[in-house]
């Protein structure tokens, strides 16, 4: 316990640069299974541990891990040795200008030190705008990207491109009311078609409204008010003498 | 308070909501003689033959079931209220009428443990379960209208009500949040989008003269 505890204090003592913080922690601290920001910390570190608390706040969230792992174009700026690319010959070595697809939360550390530049993944392209456009409820998104709001939401604080933003907008927007009609009304046999167009954010959107209504349904139709607890119904063991 | 039911405390079941409902205060005919109970939600009784007492309906529903007392179904449970509620809520496409805020509840309570106590029981069920219905269809067309720029929504919804659809509209309100928000797009921007329509608009109408 004591060995676990200065180990969380040598941790943020040795982090110290607000600025380093904010952009590395999620990264660096991840992968710390033994990090946790509830632990009483003495009072000088107490201003780091409310900014730890925000970016704590998505530490265990399972989808914006996910959605970190996923692709986006990027291009070297540097040479970088000691690295290899799968594609590429056998040296380890990455020479400047060569374009590989990288998980974003490395795209964006690279990024963000002017060692790669990182631009705008294919599910942002202008074909899939036009198709938004034209017809948001039923442009296939899932195949393209399954987060893709999530994905957008980090690449517009990384580069910038607003336009994107207003894509994702108008884009939750029209597919917003399909979910909501369809988790409503639609019988079952009609949905697998319909889920498989859904990004994983619709999904868990769909799915939250669906077990909502059946779970109300249920209690509705009746059923058993007193579930018996499982200690209860057990026959006692006889005593071996 | 947060329900026990979901790991996150973000909803209660229904069957906790049921247990919530189960405090509010109903009218019994006891007929049997009882000193006055004092509980921690208050003192009640005392109870005589043919006087009516107020009571938290968990109580009531006890004493039915050990054939104490008759219950006296609440004003609004009667057809002819049920009646009028139900047209008033066919008649507004968008508010709701004021109806208890545990009404579901109640009256599946009711109808469980005490349906000879309820004239009509038939018709008043089938009454509760239209409106019911038609607020919940009603709920549907008013979700739709859900943008970025709803901030709060104020409507006369019932417990049950709100708890169907809570997991959903937070999602929704907060997935519009996210993707509102000024970092995310310009205010411009945001007023480009509805220029469009309003310039579709315009020349259709013309077409049509």
């Amino acid at each position: 316990m004591l060995t676990s505890y200065k180990l969380k204090q040598i941790d943020l003592e040795r982090i110290a640069y607000p600025t380093l913080l904010f952009i590395l922690l999620p990264y660096v601290v991840k992968r710390h299974p033994c990090f946790n920001v509830t632990t009483p910390l003495s009072s000088n570190v107490l201003m780091k541990q409310e900014a730890l608390a925000l970016v704590m706040a998505q530490y265990y969230d399972i989808d914006d891990i996910l959605a970190d792992e996923e692709l986006v174009p990027a291009v070297f700026l540097e040479a970088i040795n000691g690295v290899g690319l799968f594609e590429s010959n056998d040296t380890n070595r990455v020479e400047p200008r060569s374009k590989v697809e990288l998980p974003f939360w490395l795209a964006r550390e690279l990024h963000l030190r002017q060692a790669a530049s990182v631009s705008i993944p294919p599910c942002f392209n202008k074909k899939t705008r036009e198709e938004i456009g034209a017809d948001g409820a039923h442009v296939d998104l899932r195949t393209r990207c399954s987060y893709f709001y999530e994905l957008g939401c980090k690449i517009v604080q990384l580069i910038g491109d607003k336009t994107i933003g207003s894509l994702l907008l108008v884009a939750f927007q029209t597919r917003y009311k399909e979910v909501l009609i369809k988790a409503h009304t639609a019988a079952s046999a009609l949905t697998p078609k319909f889920l498989s167009l859904l990004t994983k954010e619709e999904t868990k959107l769909y799915d939250a409204a669906k077990s909502s209504t059946a779970a109300f349904r249920n209690w509705r139709m009746g059923g058993p008010r007193f579930q018996k607890a499982s200690v209860l119904g057990r026959k006692r063991k006889p005593v071996e003498e | 308070m947060s329900g026990q039911s979901d790991p996150r405390g973000f909803t209660f079941s229904a069957a906790e909501l049921e247990f919530l409902a189960e405090d509010e205060t109903m009218e019994i005919v006891p007929n049997l003689s009882m000193e006055r109970l004092s509980l921690i939600s208050g003192d009640f009784g005392p109870f005589r033959p043919q006087i009516a007492t107020q009571v938290p309906i968990w109580l009531a529903v006890a004493l039915k079931k050990r054939g104490k007392c008759t219950i006296r179904p609440p004003d609004w449970m009667s057809v002819e209220k049920l009646t009028q509620v139900l047209e008033a809520e066919r008649d507004s496409a968008s508010s709701f009428e004021a109806l208890p805020f545990h009404y579901v509840e109640i009256s599946r309570l009711l109808f469980d443990h005490a349906r000879d106590d309820i004239p009509d029981v038939y018709m008043v069920r089938s009454l509760i379960e239209d409106i019911k219905d038609v607020r919940f269809h009603k709920i549907g067309t008013g979700l739709e209208k859900l943008s970025s720029r709803t901030y709060a929504m104020k409507l006369n919804l019932s417990a049950m009500e709100v708890n169907v659809i809570r997991p959903f509209v937070t999602g929704g309100l907060e997935t519009f949040y996210k993707l509102g928000n000024p970092d995310m797009i310009q205010e411009s921007e945001r007023q480009e989008y509805r220029r469009p329509q309003a310039a579709d608009r315009g020349p259709r109408r013309e077409l049509r003269r």
